[in-house]
């Protein structure tokens, strides 16, 4: 008997300890809302006329019509959040009014209890018509409170102006709702870069993967209407919907060219929690635009249990707290020669330079990069007992053959990247690989002796490791404790997503947004004195995530700020650092960057591509591009390089073997060393003088001379002329053959 | 100790050891997954390219992604076309001279383009004895001799207008006999072969197409799809015909043929058609025919799946393919548009897929992918692709890396491989994935006689023909090569053996001495004495048996991973060797508690270790014929296995012999009895299952139930 209540109690003591750990809340950091919502929260409103003045600009404040608008005392030129109306004069001879959507200043989208969906509200209608707008004279410039009566919201809108720019910012903690109806999403200013319908004096900006221009054509009734996030999608939140491939936007600017002007719009706040969103083509809107869309509460899917009535229903939960950071994008007007995208790149890259450390480089440009694939993951057999086993696919001895007959048979300098040399290969296992290289893949003495190689022949060699994603515990890391969390406190557990077979495969976690600094640290104690040149963290580079469990890393919460620091200690041990199409924080502290984009997503609406990435770091950093081998079509992206200046790059691996084709790797089918390495020595050694002229050179300019022909002139004289169609084309530099380029330099 | 604790230990081990195999075999791994935060990034392009590959590993195709043969020219949107706006592009066709029409059935148009995509002609008034006719619904377009036909849909005709838009005539549903009664006519797609035919697919029809002369006048159907019937389906058929009275059999669902939803006239006048979505929930089979001027399918794959091999879920629910529609070249090969993924897929003239790209769905935004792709026509080797939903064209061009898989794959098909080797190469070159590329050069060397190549690329890209036959003539080659070597050893080993077989005999060698070694072996070839020995000496042995059951399993394994490359198609992706644990040990086991079971209530004194002992030992021949097969899986072409077939086959009757021998005796049954005793046996097998399974059914609920509790105790 006693032992029966002995058992009894230990079971207790056992649901108690259970119990308890579900009562660590993540809340253990202050976490901000939004404002109860008051009725009529303000009366009072500024007069007609001149709010405030800067060297450059000038607020005035037409309280008839509730708008802003900011004048260029330079030029002349006029902004304001809406649109001039240039609709021609209907049948009657009156002017059609603005389309609501263009007429407002701010979309704000809130969730709806009653639906358990969100819904966007115009200022114009939900707001202005109304006349609840009221407007505040404030430290250089003026606080708007547009209030949504019916649905109990108010949001201020500070516009001030500034010597070089005017500012428009939204503060989340300010923001009123009643609680219920709350706000998750403010668009700011969708119209203010914008153009109507079909005028041919100008274009949108958009920062879709390498850039690209859109032209204001009228597509239909609805139009292209969508938005991709900047610094690439929310990993912790687990999407089903993404169908297609589509491009990072690694820089928060976006802009617009109307005639001889241009406004840059630079998201100078709160960038991780910012879309860049579009309304192209609509007819029924008249004007296409292009904006910023900030989210400002975190939130996960939830998905319907099995045979619940609306089966496919996914309902959003959305964080209780809103992001801390204010809102803000500033607007930055162009003019003359500056009124286009090179213009754009140039005040966004001033920019960069005044809030981080961007410095001009002095390291040289590898020709190509290369990056080898030590390992996947590949379900294997013994005995007929499934395991989890490395597929090899190149080893450090095979690395050091390659890298030893590139030296011996290129020209131009190069640059080696080991990626998935980790435990569990290119695929998430341990945090960081294990921290050291695979032992099926070579021993420390095999490093040793490649690192001796390149180091002799001043080759710099990278080692590649995946920080953010692992599946499964070990080395000091557990899943449970270690992994992101969701608003609801669970573990994010990301699902790998075929486009094709649209399958969920199995999943892995991210690792806490806190311990990150911790693991490179590790990461970098363990190699400052190894003799490796320095690390690649590709996945540090490039993607963002929220963590509901850490302090301000909520809505993917200071990802920049604390990349950067993480970015900046990897240099202080000595060691560089190689970013692998980095975002712009990441590219700022980066000593090389490889996979720089090449292509946007190709939206219908893209008129062209723009090397805009290229324009704003080439001459800071050296780049090299997306992976030619890898690239649809290799001939294109060798011409994209060139125009952009941007080195080669290609993927390799040793090993090749047909069993590759059952991983989730099949994509690389054109890597096999052996193939490829003559096509390379050809194609880079063709193009290694070009490279050399082009050290630390910034792009000055970039020209469409047509639909496929492009010059790019750099500020060392060196100019390259790009011609993607089919026929010989005359530039101003000579006759460019079809589907090929003419780089020269000119005296200057 | 004592014999019987070692017994016990002998037997705990073995328990435990069978129990871990289990668990390893339950262990799967966890698969590879390509997260986004990897440092390989795929092609920029917003849609994928793949392709299959057949016979790989799999009994199913290997979806791979491949270089990209098809990359996007450009967008026709209403502008390109020369309209104001488009309201429905409904289909979208060719004529001989390669001028593009595009049907606007809301907006009542058709636009009209050259072969470089400049718009020549605008029919926004389509009239009919000076009346202007609404085309709304009109669904199918044809252009050919400077006549543009329209399938007028809801307006049940088929119009044929000049170049003015003025209609010179109509086909209407004609007055024949041959239409069923009840019959709607709602002409959705057509099309006319260059002797004057018109094929003309009505929606809901399951006749197959009407067919009209040269003359217009009405043949008859043509070309129906069959209905595919399982033999459940053939013995339900039966049942209602026997059993069912006339209420219930005209309650009954009736199956029927599915309509085409396109049809295209081909080379020599063949005609090409597809197939729409049959199910949501199955892999369907036989979308395309291609019929001969008989209405036979000459293409006769009624068991192939085109298109997409998984049924994905979009929007999550599970969606099908539906092919809406296929487009042929003047060669022969043909694509087909998935409307649900919006893929094309592009096959050769035998069916073999080079291709897919396009689509992934979405909103369609991007260039290549579409939000209701619905018709597709071919500009020389251009691919158009209409999208309903966003009213434009989508012009897809053959990427230089296209064109010479398709000039590779041409010269393969017409066996000029020395030719079809040099590009072969330049493709394995840039896509190692290209199983085509492994195939075509296997088929190159071969021809050559080059069969160390002709092996290794058969290997490569899982052509198991010509791996058999390359096989074949190399060890022919080599045996002709060492034949008196081989020949010498055979007579030195045959030697030695008799050899040693007297010396054996003469002086009583025993190689084997441990009697229950020896019992086990007798048993091979004298089942009556050794089980006798079993039952009356204890000569059984519990680990030797054990031994055997291992091997069994481990034989089972590797004649499944392990066997010869020509004879062995190892699906990795389904194989679990929980289940061939199952299916050997776990049935050896089964059948033995059942037999103790059934055999001690009728009055069989065979002991449970006893059953199990001969059980285990009667598997010997089996063993052997398993061994045999695996060594000889290596040695033999497939065509050569008949007699290792035979040889395999005859090893399983003489194991059936020893096992039947060995209950016999060890029961001391005679056969009656036995075969009475085996009968309930199986019945007792399959109770024990259902039980297991029961019990299997409860303890993932407890477990469920357990881990929910967990979980909410963890987040409350």
């Amino acid at each position: 008997m006693k032992r029966f209540k002995r058992q009894i109690l230990a079971g207790l003591c056992g649901a108690l300890l259970l119990t308890g750990t579900g009562c660590a809340s993540r809340t253990d950091f202050p976490a901000p809302n939004t404002q109860p919502y008051v009725s009529g929260g303000a009366t009072d409103s500024a007069a007609t006329g001149v709010v405030c003045e800067s060297a450059k600009f000038q607020l005035r404040w037409d309280d008839t019509e509730k708008q802003v608008q900011i004048v260029d005392r330079v030029t002349g030129a006029v902004w304001s959040p809406t649109p001039p109306n240039t609709a021609p004069l209907d049948e009657n001879g009156e002017q059609p009014e603005l389309h609501p959507q263009a007429h407002s200043d701010l979309i704000v989208t809130y969730f709806d209890p009653e639906n358990l969906e969100e819904k966007q509200l115009y200022s114009y209608n939900g707001a202005v018509r109304d006349g609840n707008v009221t407007a505040k004279p404030i430290d250089k410039g003026l606080r708007v409170l547009y209030d949504f009566v019916d649905n109990e919201i108010s949001v201020p809108v500070d516009y001030t102006v500034e010597d070089d720019c005017f500012r428009i910012t939204v503060r989340p903690e300010e923001i009123c709702d009643n609680g219920l109806t709350y706000v998750t999403q403010v668009g700011i200013a969708p119209f203010l870069c914008s153009l109507p319908n079909g005028s041919t004096d100008g274009y949108l900006f958009l920062p879709d993967g390498t850039g690209t221009i859109a032209s204001p054509s009228a597509l239909s009734k609805l139009g292209s209407d969508g938005s991709t996030r900047v610094y690439g999608d929310d990993l912790a939140i687990q999407t089903y919907d993404f169908y297609t491939t589509t491009q990072n936007v690694s820089l928060p600017v976006y802009g617009v060219k109307r005639g001889d002007n241009a406004l840059a719009a630079i998201i100078e706040s709160a960038p991780e929690a910012a879309f860049v969103s579009w309304k192209i083509g609509s007819t029924n809107i008249g004007h296409s635009s292009v904006y910023s869309n900030f989210h400002i509460r975190g939130y996960s899917y939830v998905e319907s249990p099995a045979g619940f009535a609306a089966s496919t229903m996914v309902v959003k939960l959305f964080d209780d707290a809103v992001t801390t950071e204010p809102l803000s994008v500033a607007f930055y007007p162009l003019s003359g020669e500056k009124a286009n995208y090179v213009g754009m790149a140039e005040c966004y890259r001033s920019n960069l330079a005044a809030r981080t450390k961007l410095e001009k480089t002095d390291k040289s440009q590898p020709s190509v990069s290369l990056k080898y694939v030590g390992g996947v993951q590949q379900k294997a057999f013994f005995l007929g007992v499934p395991y989890t086993g490395l597929l090899k696919l190149t080893t450090l001895r095979d690395a050091a053959e390659m890298t030893t007959w590139f030296r011996e048979n290129l020209n131009g300098s190069l640059l080696v990247d080991l990626v998935g040399f980790g435990k569990s290969g290119v695929d998430p296992g341990v945090v960081a690989g294990g921290f050291t290289v695979a032992s099926g893949l070579g021993s420390k003495k095999d490093l040793r002796a490649l690192q001796d190689y390149c180091n002799g022949q001043d080759i710099p060699l990278f080692l590649d490791f995946d920080v953010v994603a692992f599946a499964k515990s070990g080395g000091g890391y557990s899943r449970l404790s270690d992994a992101t969390k969701l608003p609801n406190g669970q573990n994010v557990r990301f699902r790998y997503y075929d486009t094709v077979s649209r399958k969920g495969s199995a999943s892995y976690y991210l690792l806490n947004r806190s311990q990150l600094a911790p693991t490179v640290e590790r990461l970098t104690e363990r190699y400052a004195d190894s003799g490796l040149t320095g690390l690649s963290l590709s996945s540090l580079s490039r993607i963002s995530y929220s963590d509901y469990a850490t302090a301000d890393a909520q809505v993917c919460g200071k990802i920049a700020q604390d990349v950067s620091a993480i970015l900046a200690g990897v240099r202080q041990s000595g060691l560089q650092f190689l970013a692998d199409a980095p975002n712009d924080y990441a590219a700022v502290n980066a000593d090389y960057v490889i996979d720089a984009p090449l292509y946007s997503s190709a939206y219908n609406f893209s008129r062209t591509d723009v090397p805009f990435y290229q324009i704003v770091l080439r001459g800071y950093v050296p780049l090299n591009g997306t992976p030619i081998n890898l690239s649809a079509d290799g001939d294109d992206a060798i011409l994209r390089c060139v125009e952009s200046g941007t080195g080669l790059t290609y993927v390799l691996l040793r090993n090749y073997t047909n069993q590759l084709i059952t991983t989730k790797y099949s994509f690389t089918y054109g890597c096999a060393y052996e193939q490829q390495r003559d096509g390379i020595v050809k194609t880079v050694n063709k193009l290694t003088n070009y490279y050399a002229g082009l050290q630390g050179a910034q792009i000055r300019s970039h020209r469409l001379l047509s639909d496929t022909l492009r010059v790019t002139e750099f500020d060392n004289g060196v100019y390259a002329v790009v011609n993607y169609g089919s026929a010989e084309a005359q530039s101003p530099y000579g006759a460019v053959p079809a589907h090929g380029y003419l780089t020269g330099r000119v005296a200057r | 100790m004592e014999l019987k604790t070692i017994w016990k230990r002998a037997g705990r081990r073995a328990l435990v050891l069978l129990l871990g195999l289990m668990l390893l075999s339950c262990g799967l791994s966890a698969g590879a997954v390509a997260p986004r935060t990897s440092s390989l990034p795929p092609n920029e392009f917003p849609y994928e390219s793949y392709t299959y590959w057949e016979d790989f590993n799999t009994s199913e195709k290997q979806q791979v992604y491949c270089k990209p043969m098809y990359t996007v020219a450009q967008v026709l949107d209403a502008k390109a076309v020369g309209a104001e706006s488009l309201q429905l592009v409904a289909d979208v066709c060719t004529d001989e001279n390669n001028n593009i029409y595009v049907l606007d059935s809301t907006g009542s148009a058709v636009y009209v383009l050259d072969s470089k995509y400049q718009p020549i002609r605008q029919i926004t008034n389509i009239t009919l004895d000076g009346a202007k006719l609404d085309l709304k619904g009109a669904s199918g377009l044809y252009a050919c001799k400077n006549r543009i036909y329209i399938a007028d849909t809801d307006h049940a005709r088929v119009l044929v207008l000049g170049m003015d838009g003025v209609v010179v005539d109509q086909l209407l549903l004609p007055d024949s006999e041959l239409i069923p009664t009840g019959f709607e006519y709602r002409p959705i797609k057509l099309a006319i072969d260059s002797e004057g035919y018109t094929y003309i697919s009505s929606d809901g029809s399951y006749f197959g197409a009407i067919l009209y002369s040269p003359e217009q006048e009405f043949l008859g159907f043509y070309g129906a799809n069959t209905v595919r019937a399982s033999a459940l389906d053939v013995l339900q058929n039966l049942y209602r015909r026997l059993f069912s009275n006339e209420t219930k059999r005209a309650a009954d669902e009736l199956s029927l043929p599915f309509q085409f939803t396109d049809l295209q006239v081909g080379p020599e006048n063949f005609i090409y058609t597809t197939t729409g979505r049959t199910t949501n929930d199955e892999l369907q089979y036989g979308q395309v025919c291609i019929l001969n001027p008989g209405g036979k399918d000459v293409l006769s794959e009624t068991s192939k799946n085109f298109a997409d091999v998984a049924v994905g879920s979009l929007y999550r629910q599970r969606q099908g393919q539906d092919l809406s529609g296929i487009a042929v070249d003047a060669d022969g090969y043909f694509y087909l548009i998935d409307t649900t993924y919006g893929r094309v897929f592009w096959y050769d003239e035998k069916g073999n897929l080079l291709s897919s790209f396009g689509g992934s769905f979405g909103d369609g935004d991007q260039k290549g992918t579409f939000m209701l792709a619905d018709a597709i026509a071919l500009n020389g080797t251009d691919v158009l692709v209409s999208d309903e939903q966003r009213n434009t064209v989508t012009v897809f061009r053959m990427t230089e890396y296209g064109k010479l898989v398709r000039a590779a794959q041409s010269l393969t098909l017409d066996a000029e491989f020395a030719q079809a080797a040099e590009l072969w190469e330049q493709v394995e070159a840039q896509d190692q994935n290209s199983q085509l590329a492994y195939r075509g050069l296997a088929s190159a060397c071969y021809d050559a006689g080059d069969y160390h190549n002709a092996l290794r690329y058969a290997k490569l890209g899982v052509e198991r023909e010509v791996y058999a036959d390359a096989f074949a003539k190399l060890r022919t080659a080599f045996l002709e090569r060492h034949f008196t070597l081989v020949f010498l050893g055979i007579l030195v080993l045959a030697a030695l053996l008799i050899v040693w077989l007297v010396y054996r005999h003469r002086h009583n060698v025993r190689l084997i001495r441990n009697p229950r070694v020896q019992t086990a072996l007798t048993s091979v070839f004298h089942p009556f004495e050794a089980f006798r020995q079993v039952k009356e000496q204890g000569l059984g042995s519990t680990v030797i048996a054990t031994v055997l059951l291992l091997l069994y399993y481990v034989l089972s394994v590797l004649n499944e991973t392990a066997g010869g490359f020509a004879f062995t198609i190892f699906d990795s992706s389904h194989y679990n060797s929980l289940f061939v644990l199952l299916g050997s040990v776990g049935l050896i086991l089964l059948w033995v508690v059942s037999n103790w079971l059934v055999c001690t209530l009728l009055g069989g004194i065979g002991k449970l270790r006893e059953i199990y002992i001969i059980t285990c030992y009667s598997l010997i021949p089996t063993l052997v014929g398993s061994l045999t097969r695996l060594i000889c899986t290596h040695l033999l072409s497939p065509e050569e296995a008949v007699f290792l077939n035979i040889f395999v086959t005859a090893c399983t009757l003489y194991t059936a012999f020893i096992l039947i021998v060995g209950i016999m005796r060890i029961h001391d049954f005679g056969f009656g009895r036995f075969l009475g005793t085996t009968l309930l046996s199986a019945v007792a097998m399959i109770i024990i299952v259902f039980l297991l399974f029961l019990i299997y059914l409860l303890a993932q609920q407890i477990y469920t139930w357990l881990s929910t509790l967990f979980v909410e105790l963890r987040y409350r």
